[in-house]
């Protein structure tokens, strides 16, 4: 009869403390994640180096097909606009417009990006306060839907349409406060002041100019849908008025984004599996909003409004997942365990907010304590994570930080380090990369030395 | 009376002649004039009657003068007498008489015919008419006999042709073979198969009574023979659509007219009096009654309500079948909104049995299952508390909704409909819409309700182990009464097998198939309006010849849209929410017109790009006179060209492709290619068709709207807009 060796792990101290916060608050340790989608992470690492992000081409394709069937089963006439800024990797976009969906975009830049690839221009919608004389000359061109956020350019975009000698369909942006969110204030014409209505009618007036479309977006994060269900009367509302007053023809209504994803806001009391509601939640509350605010126009006869659906960090967080290997323990003077990783704020920025969740890729043994895990950036701020029970781990060993596919690749820094590689499993399980990690000719592409630069030496004479 | 009143006095009196072989050409009725001019004093008699009756008519101004309906009972009246007794001014005072009694006779008898069983009255009236004036002419001594000299004549072609004809020109009284043929060239002008229905109509009946009564008398065949090539006619060509079930019918309805006949004639003689066309009316007014009395199938079809010439009942009926799929399968849109999965289709093998095998069930699946997580609660379901919406317009007959919706895999059959919604349609059916959540409906008994109102929601209440929508159309109002075939319409349509979606106007989807609402494209449907008034002005470049065309739409007093060119050509249209179509194109010739019906024929108004199919008649294609003729033999009914469309948006326009094939033996194949660009916010701005040897272009000058009382007319130039 043999017994086998009791297995050893690294000792750790355990002060005294009371239990976590709630009763679901320290689970989560216990497990590991050592594939995404179906491939393996270690040999991902391996190949494609650490940090390293890795998307799910399967999960962004669901999460749009969820979205899309818990809507236009509800609702006759739904679109759905994928928000470039959220995540404008190309391989990210063009799956996202393989499903249907259309492009909303907010700047030049983006507007670019949409176009090159291949998104036809009235299947893009120009949103944000910042639209350049040169870029909305083009889009006036190419036809594709500007969305008004102020008066200057208003009258900027009826002198593009003039000079084009064309009638433009706008939609405008709308603010206004549902007593469920903080509202936006700053984008859009405001409902309360009348201001919307001033410039509703103005465009009522113009030669150039129709109103054929309104706009509004609630916030970000939004967990509560009724907030979504007042939204939708007072649009719905103001669309009834402004057609009575103005008499254009309002064809679509564009309730921006703002659905939660499973990700954890900071100080948020709840885990998000409690407090974010599910997609058919948010559909139903604004479906069965739509269809009660649209039933008198349905029975005259009149088209319901086309819905428009910006939501982005939904679809594309839990579609990203950011690896990170631990480069150094250090113990710290208040007797926390700190952990250095090569990945920072400067790769996972919304790190700021959110609480991503964080699982080891392999089973980890030990004693879960209290751990600050640091970037490898030399800046004090530059932590990634103030409080996590993790158990001791390895020089080598690797985390996985998930939720990661909002605004990261697009908001993230290049400071101090390079960018890593980004790569994609698809359906069938392939992996291929989707952005080159940088390097220093990446770096210095974009940069020009004067002459008597070009040395380190200071030229003679 | 000015020339123009003459002049359509003229032609109701040539139209009048025409009817009675069913002929709607004034000028072929102009030819049967003719004919019975052989003898003189018949014809003279027959003229003088529709002179009469069509004065009557129009003094009395009943409707319908222009159809030549109630004059030919009084022109027949007419002959008849004319074929018995000389002309002179006692026989003109009879046929003054008689012509006016079958006027009244007509339009009384018409309105009875018609609400007694939908059948048309014919010359039911004449041989009422002219029996009683026989009679009374029979006791009048002012009347001279005048016995038509049937014999002897020489032989015109051969014997048995003789015979034909003869026998067809005495439906005119003219029992000679001349005025036979005039009347045969009459209808072979207007309808070839029609001829054909004449000569096997007459074939057979001539056969079975020669058979019975072993050598029959050539002069009773004679007068009494048109009555076999009559009911071939009407019953195999312009009562029925053409096919071989009514050829059939036709054969054994002259069969049984030469029955009829033989009968008639030994009871007719008792009394002196001639058979004329109380058979053909005798058999053809009874098994068209008693063909109203059968279910609608798939084989015979009646065309009471609009009877035509059986070329044009067969182009519509084959355009009816390519669109619409079947006979009196009921149309309806998809009861939701999304896509949604075919739990059991028609003759499904769980419950869709006779006799409600014409059911569907319908539920969402997502990777092979109906639900979240592990299904274990209704709320699991993907579909459970999606809205139910109305599938069709009618009025809401009977709703349940106190039913508790049952756990899954739990089934209540004691309420075996569970939650329902009964909706009564305007065609006398009824829809049933059932197993839906506890009280969810949101509609009142006695509403009236239109297509995709919200009626409830999607639940699991009577025999329903998970949640599903049963969905069938029913004859009667008692709940669970057989059921009645339907189809849905204006979906996107994906088989378990294939990946990808088709447009359908008619599928019935199999279990495991995915149904999709299509969405419509606004700005496309705004684009392909036709309002009444539009106006169109092209340039049209047809074979190197350029012209200004017009085209305009107009609305007709049955509410029928209709697209009109320049040149008097013009076909029905109808553009509703998802679709438009165009059917029922008129006999004048013109190509652009027809280019324009090939490139839009059918046009789904549907968002991104799209494939679908047509099948428009093979008329419309441009071919050469060789290439036709080819066609017209192969094709003698004509047939539908297949017709593949797609329709793909091109940066500032859409462009919609066809390609439209004719097959024909040989590699002779008709290929032609169609194209039209549609432009937002204004309309189809170029148009193309072309094969090897044909090219017609057409390019948008003018979009215009026309004047009506108190709104004035608009154009706008588009000439400028070079591509």
């Amino acid at each position: 009869m043999s017994q086998s060796k009791q297995k050893w792990s690294k000792p750790s101290l355990t002060p005294h403390r009371m239990g976590a916060m709630n009763k679901f608050g320290s689970i989560g340790h216990s497990q590991h994640q050592d594939s995404f989608e179906g491939a393996a992470i270690a040999p991902l690492l391996k190949e494609y180096g650490s940090p390293l992000f890795i998307l799910s081409e399967k999960r962004l394709r669901n999460n749009v097909r969820k979205l899309l069937r818990a809507f236009e089963t509800r609702y006759p006439s739904v679109t759905y606009s994928w928000s470039y800024k959220t995540n404008y990797l190309g391989a990210v976009c063009n799956t996202f417009h393989q499903e249907g969906a259309w492009a909303e975009v907010v700047s030049a830049f983006e507007y670019e990006k949409a176009r090159s690839l291949g998104v036809p221009a009235k299947h893009i919608l120009f949103n944000g306060p910042h639209k350049q004389r040169f870029i909305l000359e083009r889009v006036v061109a190419e036809g594709a839907r500007i969305h008004l956020d102020n008066l200057d350019e208003l009258y900027v975009l009826e002198d593009v349409a003039k000079e084009a000698g064309k009638q433009v369909d706008v939609t405008m942006r709308l603010t206004f406060d549902t007593g469920y969110t903080e509202p936006w204030s700053r984008f859009g014409f405001n409902i309360e002041s009348g201001q919307a209505m001033d410039a509703a009618r103005i465009l009522g007036d113009s030669d150039y100019l129709n109103l054929a479309g309104l706009h509004s977006h609630l916030g970000t994060f939004v967990l509560d849908p009724r907030a979504y269900a007042a939204q939708i009367h007072i649009m719905c509302g103001f669309m009834n008025e402004v057609e009575t007053r103005t008499g254009c023809h309002i064809e679509s209504i564009d309730i921006g984004g703002g659905f939660a994803s499973m990700n954890s806001l900071q100080g948020s009391y709840l885990p998000p599996e409690q407090v974010v509601p599910s997609i058919d939640q948010y559909a139903e509350a604004i479906c069965t909003a739509l269809n009660d605010a649209t039933r008198e126009r349905d029975m005259q006869g009149k088209a319901r409004p086309r819905l428009i659906l910006e939501s982005g960090r939904a679809m594309v967080d839990d579609a990203e997942i950011l690896v990170s290997s631990v480069v150094a323990n250090k113990r710290m003077p208040d007797g926390r365990r700190s952990v250095v990783l090569d990945a920072g704020v400067n790769l996972l920025f919304t790190g700021f907010w959110y609480n991503h969740p964080i699982t080891p890729t392999r089973p980890l043994d030990g004693v879960p304590e209290d751990t600050v895990l640091y970037g490898p950036l030399c800046m004090n701020i530059d932590i990634m994570r103030q409080s996590v029970l993790l158990p001791p781990m390895n020089i080598g060993d690797s985390l996985v930080f998930g939720q990661v596919g909002a605004y990261n690749n697009t908001q993230w820094m290049q400071f101090i380090e390079y960018r890593p590689n980004i790569v994609m499993v698809h359906e069938d399980s392939q992996v291929s990369v989707v952005r080159h990690a940088e390097d220093l000719q990446v770096m210095t592409a974009q940069e020009v030395l004067p002459e008597h630069l070009s040395g380190i030496n200071k030229p003679q004479g | 009376m000015s020339i123009q009143t003459l002049q359509s006095t003229g032609q109701g009196v040539f139209r009048a002649y025409g009817s009675i072989l069913f002929a709607e050409n004034p000028w072929v009725g102009g030819l049967f004039v003719l004919a019975t001019l052989w003898f003189p004093n018949t014809g003279l008699a027959g003229i003088l009657a529709a002179m009469v009756g069509i004065i009557t008519a129009k003094l009395l101004n009943f409707r319908d003068l222009e159809s030549g309906l109630h004059v030919y009972n009084s022109l027949l009246v007419g002959l008849s007498l004319g074929a018995y007794y000389q002309l002179n001014i006692h026989l003109a005072v009879l046929i003054v008489l008689g012509a006016i009694l079958a006027v009244f006779a007509t339009v009384a008898m018409r309105d009875v015919m018609w609400r007694l069983g939908r059948i048309p009255v014919l010359s039911l009236p004449f041989v009422i008419v002219a029996l009683t004036v026989t009679l009374a002419a029979h006791s009048y001594g002012t009347l001279a006999r005048y016995l038509v000299p049937l014999a002897p004549y020489t032989t015109l072609i051969n014997p048995w042709v003789d015979q034909f004809l003869t026998a067809l020109g005495s439906a005119f009284f003219t029992p000679h073979p001349v005025a036979g043929l005039l009347l045969f060239v009459g209808i072979v002008i207007t309808s070839r198969y029609l001829a054909f229905l004449a000569i096997s109509g007459f074939a057979c009946g001539f056969a079975a009574y020669s058979f019975l009564s072993g050598s029959p008398h050539p002069d009773l065949v004679a007068w009494n023979g048109f009555n076999f090539i009559l009911v071939a006619m009407a019953l195999g060509g312009i009562f029925t659509i053409p096919s071989r079930q009514s050829f059939i019918l036709a054969m054994v309805g002259a069969v049984i007219a030469a029955l009829v006949t033989a009968a008639s004639e030994t009871f007719m003689l008792v009394y002196g009096l001639p058979v004329m066309a109380l058979p053909f009316l005798a058999t053809t007014l009874i098994v068209l009654l008693a063909l109203t009395q059968r279910p609608l199938s798939r084989g015979l079809q009646l065309t009471l309500e609009t009877p035509a010439l059986p070329e044009k009942s067969i182009e519509n009926v084959r355009l009816a079948i390519a669109r619409h799929g079947e006979f009196g399968s009921v149309p309806i849109l998809p009861p939701f909104y999304g896509q949604w999965d075919i739990y059991q289709g028609f003759d499904g093998a769980h419950t869709h049995q006779a006799p409600w095998q014409y059911a569907l069930d319908f539920y969402i699946v997502d990777a092979g299952k109906s639900f979240r997580t592990d299904g274990r609660i209704l709320e699991d379901y993907f579909c459970f508390g999606l809205p139910v919406i109305s599938p069709v317009a009618g009025f809401v007959i009977k709703t349940l909704d106190n039913l508790p919706d049952n756990r899954p895999g739990d089934i209540d059959s004691e309420n075996n409909w569970g939650n329902h919604i009964l909706i009564r349609l305007q065609n006398g059916l009824y829809v049933l819409l059932a197993h839906l959540k506890q009280h969810s409906i949101d509609v009142d008994v006695d509403a009236y309700i239109h297509p995709g109102k919200v009626l409830a929601a999607c639940g699991s209440s009577g025999r329903s182990p998970q949640p599903h929508l049963h969905m069938h159309v029913q004859s009667g109002e008692i709940l669970g009464s057989p059921t009645h075939p339907f189809h849905l319409t204006t979906v996107l349509h994906q088989t378990a097998k294939q990946d990808t979606t088709q447009f359908k106007l008619f599928v019935r989807p199999d279990e495991g198939d995915k149904i999709l609402m299509p969405k419509v494209d606004a700005i496309l449907a705004h684009a392909l309006q036709l309002n009444v008034g539009s106006q169109m002005c092209y340039e049209v470049i047809c074979q190197g010849v350029t012209q200004t065309r017009q085209l305009h739409v107009s609305l007709n007093l049955m509410g029928e849209l209709r697209l009109n060119s320049d040149s008097g050509a013009s076909a029905a249209l109808s553009h509703q929410g998802s679709l438009l179509a165009f059917y029922d194109r008129n006999d004048v010739a013109d190509i652009f017109l027809d280019a324009w019906l090939l490139a839009l024929g059918l046009s789904p108004l549907n968002e991104g790009d799209m494939t679908w199919q047509d099948q428009p008649s093979m008329q419309y294609l441009p071919m050469t006179w060789q290439k036709r003729m080819i066609s017209q033999c192969i094709y003698p009914m004509g047939t539908g060209i297949d017709s593949d469309y797609q329709r793909q948006w091109h940066g500032q326009y859409w462009q919609q492709k066809g390609t439209h094939v004719l097959n024909l033996p040989w590699q002779q194949d008709v290929v032609f290619q169609s194209l039209v660009n549609i432009e937002p916010h204004l309309a189809c701005t170029d148009i193309q068709l072309h094969s090897p040897e044909f090219t017609l272009t057409a390019r948008l000058l003018q979009l215009g709207q026309k004047a009506d009382a108190g709104i004035p007319a608009w154009n706008i130039e588009t000439s400028t807009k070079e591509k």
